[in-house]
């Protein structure tokens, strides 16, 4: 299994800002779009994903590689700033899922196609983390079975459990935009 | 029956829908400060041992912080040692005698009764 990032970390490691620049632009948007999605909070989602890169430079220098994928090891981290910061706020999903907009009809095509994103994310926002989890690293990030039970701790098994039931609760959550 | 496809159904509905959702953006002050937390790790890498150990201790603290923390708690040992010390010492004596008497083989005056 041959890391890509192995490189760019060992620099960084030693102090090369370039590397660090490098293996920022890199992974940066990715991880930010998962923090997005697990937080329902762009201010939070930056700072979650802060914090990670904060603990990446912080071991770089004592990253060795072959035991995981640098990549799989930085979603695990930003998965757990994100479950740290939602143990924080209880029933936050529900607050949040309480403010799915209106589906009327717009006029405009972009408002309307902005207005569908907004109830997907809230939809989204308000599954159980642990199935979000799953169902943002599998159908967003298009991650592997493996590569996702890996990165959430937990067997493929239980994954596609996960993801099944949160499936279904999507489904059955946005039955009238399958609909429409 | 169309039952047999519905896992696999579930899956490519939820991708597509996700898809639909808006891309995140990438703010250049997001940017800026991830490098920074960078620059300030690296530095405090340089700037030897004694801070790698300050930041084991307490990361992230001014220098007197884990100092004051050492010191202060040195104080209380020194003073915990001085008075402490006397009571357990005497607790350790009493315990030797009583040992010392169980041990030491019985001693009786007989003429002393007589």
């Amino acid at each position: 299994m041959i890391d890509p990032d192995t490189d760019l970390v060992a620099r960084a490691g030693q102090g090369d800002r370039a590397a660090a620049q490098a293996l920022m632009a890199r992974h940066l948007p990715k991880m930010l779009t998962v923090a997005r999605r697990m937080l329902h909070s762009q201010t939070e989602a930056e700072d979650a994903v802060q914090d990670a890169f904060l603990k990446v430079w912080t071991h770089a220098s004592r990253w060795q590689p072959g035991k995981a994928l640098f990549e799989t090891w930085l979603y695990r981290v930003v998965m757990n700033k994100c479950y740290d910061r939602l143990r924080k706020r209880p029933n936050a999903n529900l607050d949040e899922a309480a403010e799915v907009p209106d589906a009327a009809p717009q006029a405009d095509a972009v408002m309307a196609n902005a207005a569908l994103g907004r109830e997907i994310e809230a939809a989204l926002a308000a599954l159980p983390d642990r199935q979000k989890a799953a169902i943002v690293l599998c159908h967003h990030q298009e991650c592997g079975n493996i590569e996702a039970a890996e990165i959430l701790g937990i067997s493929v098994e239980a994954l596609e459990s996960l993801l099944a039931r949160g499936r279904r609760t999507l489904r059955a959550r946005l039955a009238h935009l399958k609909d429409a | 029956m169309g039952n047999g496809n519905l896992p696999n159904d579930d899956a490519a509905w939820a991708t597509g829908m996700l898809k639909a959702l808006p891309t995140v953006p990438v703010s250049a002050a997001l940017q800026q400060n991830i490098l920074a937390s960078f620059d300030v790790v690296v530095a405090r890498r340089r700037a030897g041992v004694f801070a790698r150990i300050r930041d084991a201790v307490w990361p992230g603290a001014p220098v007197w912080r884990p100092i004051t923390a050492v010191a202060f708690s040195l104080v209380i040992g020194v003073l915990a040692g001085t008075v402490v010390p006397l009571e357990g010492a005497m607790a350790d004596n009493n315990e030797q005698t009583a040992s010392i008497a169980l041990d030491a083989p019985p001693a009786f005056d007989l003429n002393e009764n007589s």
